[in-house]
């Protein structure tokens, strides 16, 4: 129905989508960047907590901060929270650059998918149609490398499209799309292997 | 179902079992074109360990985002701080 959407007048509940929001941001409107925070403070906390931050609630602040200083530089070339998302990584990346680049173990994808069951023996076979518990995969994904780990968190978790991820982690399409490969098959690799000491020492006791 | 002793060498349905791993995170985010949908279901269909490692993975994968896609909430204390040093950054 024409104007109902209008019917509180009160500034934060006017309808307005994010880009307009950051725009009102840019020009002095804190009850305007209060939304935005209000909307993606979560989303971007849990993509801290993903990149592994030691202060997770200075990032916080920082990548808010920042993102009120450059309000303006937001050009809308993607979505308001990719936007934020990319602010939180660099002001991740500039914190931990060493941990960032430590040198991590090279998997290779045939050894990853076997380690995640493949060829293995269906006994083995981890419980598809039972669900993980929210633990195991937390505890999964915080064994990942962090660039395996924060590619997981945009395309699974905050469902950014394929171009947004790449353009936020500098990657092309195909080269995100190999790296989302691999942090699949190696999430799947680690969830097995937690679950493998039950199936291995437990099958001959019941393990179907 | 592919010779064992092949492993990811295994060709069935013509398609050799590392290619369709190749493509899995295409095949299950419905990338691939037709051709290669009917291609890698022809494999599928064939190939057990290729069939069950599809499943296992998309059920992960499925788990990850039911169990995980809502982010948890900040603690109150978390926001208020996060406002307050907001508000000091937007008055300077």
């Amino acid at each position: 129905m024409p104007g109902e959407a209008r019917v509180v007048s009160d500034a934060r509940a006017v309808p307005d989508d994010d880009a307009g929001l950051l725009r009102r941001s840019a020009s002095g409107d804190t009850a305007a960047f209060d939304i935005i925070v209000d909307a993606h403070s979560t989303s971007v906390s849990r993509f801290l907590t993903s990149l592994g931050v030691n202060d997770l609630e200075d990032a916080l602040q920082e990548t808010f901060i920042a993102a009120w200083q450059s309000a303006a530089s937001f050009r809308g070339t993607g979505s308001v929270r990719s936007w934020l998302l990319s602010i939180a990584r660099n002001v991740h990346r500039h914190s931990l650059r060493r941990r960032v680049d430590e040198p991590m173990e090279f998997v290779s994808l045939d050894a990853l998918a076997e380690r995640a069951g493949w060829g293995c023996d269906p006994a083995e076979t981890r419980r598809a149609d039972i669900a993980i518990a929210r633990d195991e995969l937390e505890h999964a994904l915080a064994k990942l490398p962090v660039d395996e780990r924060e590619i997981l968190v945009l395309r699974e978790l905050e469902e950014l499209s394929g171009e947004e991820t790449a353009q936020l982690l500098h990657l092309t399409v195909p080269a995100m799309k190999s790296r989302l490969h691999r942090a699949r098959l190696h999430l799947a690799a680690v969830l097995r292997q937690a679950d493998l000491p039950h199936t291995s020492t437990g099958s001959t006791h019941g393990r179907r | 179902m592919a010779a064992a002793d092949a492993g990811l060498d295994s060709i069935v349905a013509g398609v050799r079992c590392r290619d369709v791993l190749a493509d899995l995170s295409e095949f299950l985010d419905g990338n691939l074109s037709d051709d290669r949908v009917t291609t890698i279901r022809a494999h599928l269909t064939d190939c057990d360990r290729c069939a069950r490692f599809g499943g296992d993975v998309a059920a992960t994968l499925a788990s990850l985002r039911s169990n995980l896609r809502v982010p948890p909430a900040l603690a109150q204390e978390q926001s208020a701080r996060l406002r307050a040093s907001l508000r000091r950054e937007q008055a300077g």
